[in-house]
């Protein structure tokens, strides 16, 4: 197969973690009962009003401005009219021709793997919508839950500038780390927190204008969305090398049989018959205003890797692992500040053990059960050869479903380790006791049998026997023996 | 009793001369005996009405000092919302919609201690202007029972008229308050966009409707509108600006101010009867010491065209809720959602909805909307401007209501357009968001005849203070119908 460019822009909707929604005072809260947070306003009674929240205008500034937008400070809402059962009012209010965020660039490079930035043409803000199921108890019936409806997203729109299914997942993740560094949202893909849409073309060469793009809808997790941007690209150089032309249209993803479908054609486009919203004036934002929210902005996301990178002389990747996710790079430090192992040790057991349990468990370090503190407590028993790193291991699994702390687990499981000097000499001349043959042949010169006899402690202390003291110990009696 | 201002009941009441239980009552017997006829109800609370009278009378006598309005009745025009009562909008659509909640100045209204006499009959959704479109049929004029009220806020004029309610609350998005007021012979005043939240006020077109008082004088409707104005958190367009005590300066000295004619509103469109009594309101304001002077308002004469591109396009998207989903009319046994959508709002809305709702969507399509709805959008800032540079020259736009008395009904509802030109003169003051009043200026035919004045950006309190004035030593305003022929 010849080679092909691909082109892909991305549409990202946040919902932003405001306490209540974008035009009304209803709460946000997830997993309500249905419509016990669907206020007046969010059912469409006549003669509501929507009121605009100023705390989702405030976190899509702060996006801005950690994207290096600018920063539209005229901005307006419009109305996008159509009908929908969980559209209450008959239209949406969003923002058309006059977005609050405007030029920016993301950086993706932590979650790419490599220099990489993204970037963004557009960010605006606009109501969701409620939840229709039609899976209801009685035949021909649907269920509406307007709970969602009017809760604030920001949709986040990129320059058709991405190669690769990869680097429209990392742009993904890059999104989510950064909303999850200015707290605006949770970024949750399975709760619909973070939504995408796709926009693919593929042409012969970078040089050809772009082709014609596709849009594909309904891709709601990182997987999904690698999977149906490759199938869409096979689907449209299959259509382009036997002759066909790729046709302007919106294709559904169907994760089940993996592959996008027909959803309506560039003819069959709705007229949203977008126009400004009258019940809502002007949004003037003034330099005062951005000025005192470029003030809160944390730490981002780079700038934190790089401080790791300097400050802990961590590896990359565990640099990269630790800051994709601002709690776990919190926890990281807390970590750090408390415990005498280094700063790698920590990302070791961070990105390695930890990372591997939790996967186990289904679980993400937003659910863990272990505090810092007792993690630092844990390495400390370790750099301090109470307990062997095997032991920790075990000890670190214990503290998923125990309510222990780590030197009480230590005692009821009977991890120490063995330090003393005694205990560990008779230990191992109970070992070389029981392996005269093998003793033998060290002493001729088989030095390999060294790690044998060291085994051979370590199982007869169940793993409890301080490696380095055996070794040490090990090392002097078999030298007496070889001197007769 | 019925012909007594504001003031004068609330002096009543105070001296105890009557309660207000014995108020409502004397009133609701007047809305049985006389509204058969005139429609101007579309809803009778007699019995909130009374127990809310029992709770005033009982202020009355344990306070001392009280808002002037309490004890007082209203009726409020059926398209603000009012808690646990219909409010239909006198559509099919909303015919058994009880709303949850009071608008804003329902609720100021209600809290300053008015008691509300029940919901009075409009154009369906406010559209039209001469309550004919209402589902539950026309208002009549009490002057004359073959004649229209004038809408869309026909029964809220008609009642007042009729002196069935002392004042009413009605809404004016293109004359609304206004044409009725002038058609039926009473005060009205529209004041700037956004002096009285919206909210509560089901929206006809967003952008130009503004709620309003209607009563005898302009003396009552300066205590109504000190009431019903003023911020509102929940509407956004709502102006945070203080609210004048109106009622409090109506005898302010106006020596010297500055009235202009609009030659544009003076023409031969303008019924000659009409002319000759404007000319006499126009006598009295000479008398009164003001300089009368020809204006232009270059623009003004493409109110009409604008408002009607501009109202449609709001009205096609505020009335997409109405889908027989969560409240309102839905039909019988839909055969899937498009079925459900269509054949509820086939159903539910009348002609002359459908026709504005088809005009809205046309002009606000992607095709259509450069040119016509921005274009419409730019020509209303022209007239903007047209007002700015007039009140440059003037303090005041003295001009005709309407270019004719109230006409008979069933004349005009099978010729919009024609029914859309009686908002001729009234269109303007909607598209520039100034405050603009109506008030009895004499008689023609026996019908009654209005004159208009349009102030500046929220000179509600000029506007009044004339009008007081000139009511102060003419008696146009205090003429009354004859009902006795309208008993059953």
């Amino acid at each position: 197969m010849a080679h092909w460019d691909i082109v892909i822009g991305l549409e990202v909707h946040l919902q932003l973690a405001t306490q209540s929604k974008l035009f009304s005072s209803a709460s946000t809260a997830f997993g309500a009962k249905p419509n016990a947070q669907a206020s007046f306003v969010d059912l469409a009674l006549p003669g509501i009003l929507p009121t605009l929240n100023q705390e989702a205008v405030n976190m899509a500034i702060l996006f801005g401005l950690s994207i290096n937008a600018s920063i539209n400070q005229d901005t307006i809402f419009s109305r996008k009219n159509y009908f929908y059962p969980d559209l209450p009012k008959g239209y949406q209010i969003t923002q058309d021709a006059h977005p609050i965020i405007k030029q920016g660039v993301l950086d993706i490079s932590m979650a790419y793997g490599a220099p990489m930035t993204v970037e963004i043409v557009r960010a605006h803000l606009e109501e969701d919508a409620g939840q229709s199921s039609h899976d209801s108890q009685q035949a021909g019936l649907s269920a509406i839950n307007l709970n969602r409806a009017g809760i604030p997203l920001l949709e986040v729109v990129t320059a058709p500038v991405m190669h690769s299914s990869a680097e429209a997942v990392a742009f993904l993740k890059s999104i989510r780390t950064l909303a999850r560094y200015l707290n605006i949202s949770t970024g949750n893909m399975q709760e619909g927190a973070m939504r995408c849409d796709a926009n693919v073309s593929v042409r012969k060469t970078q040089e050809d204008p772009l082709g014609t793009r596709v849009e594909i809808k309904n891709i709601n997790s990182f997987k999904f969305v690698e999977r149906a941007i490759e199938y869409e690209v096979q689907r449209q150089i299959e259509t382009l090398e036997s002759g066909g032309t790729v046709q302007q249209e919106t294709r559904l993803y169907d994760s089940k049989n993996n592959l996008t479908q027909s959803m309506r054609s560039k003819e069959d486009a709705l007229d949203y018959r977008y126009f400004p919203d009258p019940d809502l004036p002007h949004v003037r934002i003034h330099n005062d205003e951005i000025k005192a929210l470029e003030a809160t902005l944390p730490e981002l996301p780079q700038a934190k890797c790089d401080r790791f990178l300097n400050r802990y002389e961590l590896k990359t990747e565990e640099a990269h692992r630790l800051c994709i996710d601002p709690d776990f790079s919190d926890f990281f430090e807390q970590c750090v500040a408390q415990t005498c192992a280094t700063p790698q040790t920590v990302a070791n057991w961070l990105c390695g053990e930890y990372l591997n349990l939790l996967k186990q468990k289904e679980l993400t370090h937003h659910h863990t059960p272990i505090t810092a503190d007792t993690f630092a407590t844990l390495l400390d028993q370790i750099e301090k050869n109470m307990i062997s790193g095997a032991a920790g291991k075990v000890i670190l699994a214990q503290l998923f479903s125990s309510t222990k702390g780590v030197i009480e687990l230590i005692e009821s499981m009977g991890l120490a380790q063995i330090s003393d000097t005694e205990t560990l000499s008779a230990m191992i001349q109970t070992v070389l006791n029981n392996n005269p043959s093998q003793l033998e042949a060290y002493q001729a010169g088989k030095d390999k049998l060294f790690g044998y006899f060291v085994g051979q402690v370590m199982k007869a202390s169940k793993g409890r026997a301080n490696p380095n003291q055996v070794n040490t110990l090990l090392h002097k009696m078999l030298s007496k023996k070889s001197t007769p | 009793m019925h012909q007594l201002t504001l003031s004068e009941m609330s002096k009543m009441l105070k001296s105890k001369t009557c309660s207000s239980t014995e108020l409502t009552h004397y009133f609701l017997e007047r809305i049985e005996k006389y509204d058969k006829k005139i429609n101007s109800f579309v809803t009778v609370c007699p019995e909130s009405a009374l127990n809310a009278a029992k709770h005033a009378d009982q202020l009355l006598s344990t306070h001392q000092s009280h808002h002037p309005l309490l004890g007082i009745p209203i009726a409020h025009k059926d398209l603000f919302s009012t808690e646990g009562i219909r409010t239909s909008s006198c559509s099919k659509m909303l015919a058994e919609y009880i709303a949850p909640y009071d608008a804003t100045c329902v609720e100021r209204l209600k809290t300053a201690g008015m008691i509300m006499l029940g919901k009075t009959n409009m154009d369906e959704f406010a559209m039209g202007s001469s309550n004919e479109t209402s589902y539950f049929g026309p208002c009549y004029n009490p002057w004359n029972l073959d004649h229209v009220a004038g809408g869309s806020s026909g029964g809220s004029a008609a009642a007042v008229a009729a002196g069935l309610v002392p004042a009413t609350t009605g809404t004016d998005t293109g004359g609304s308050i206004r044409l009725p007021a002038a058609y039926c012979g009473i005060t009205g005043i529209k004041p700037s966009y956004g002096r009285i939240s919206r909210w509560g006020m089901t929206a006809f077109a967003s952008s130009l409707d503004q709620a309003g008082p209607m009563a005898r004088t302009a003396h009552d409707c300066a205590l109504l509108l000190e009431t019903m104005s003023g911020h509102d958190p929940k509407d956004a367009t709502s102006l945070n600006a203080p609210v004048p005590q109106y009622s409090e300066h109506l005898n302010d000295p106006i020596n010297n101010l500055r009235i202009g004619l609009p030659q544009e509103f003076f023409t031969k469109d303008l019924d000659p009867n009409i002319q000759d009594v404007l000319n006499q309101v126009i006598e009295q304001f000479k008398h009164m010491g003001m300089n009368v002077q020809t204006i232009s308002l270059p623009n003004a004469n493409l109110s009409i065209p604008i408002y009607y591109i501009l109202a449609p396009a709001e009205a096609s998207s505020n009335l997409a809720r109405f889908d027989g989903i969560r409240y309102g009319y839905q039909c019988d046994h839909p055969e899937n959602i498009e079925d459900l959508y269509m054949r509820t709002r086939d159903e539910a809305f009348g002609d002359e909805v459908k026709r504005r709702i088809i005009v809205g969507t046309h002009v606000l399509a992607s095709g259509s909307y450069n040119a016509y709805y921005q274009k419409a959008q730019k020509i209303r800032a022209l007239i903007k401007h047209d007002f700015d540079r007039a009140f440059d020259q003037v303090d005041l736009i003295f001009a005709p209501t309407s270019p004719t008395t109230a006409f008979k009904v069933g004349e005009k509802l099978n010729d919009p357009v024609s029914m859309y030109l009686s908002d001729i003169y009234t269109t303007a003051a909607n598209l520039a968001s100034l405050p603009a009043l109506t008030a009895p200026a004499g008689f023609s035919n026996g019908l009654p005849v209005g004159f208009q004045l349009i102030a500046p950006h929220l000179q509600e309190q000029l506007l009044l203070q004339v009008t007081h004035q000139l009511q102060c030593i003419t008696d146009a305003h205090q003429h009354h119908p004859t009902l006795s022929n309208f008993e059953e």
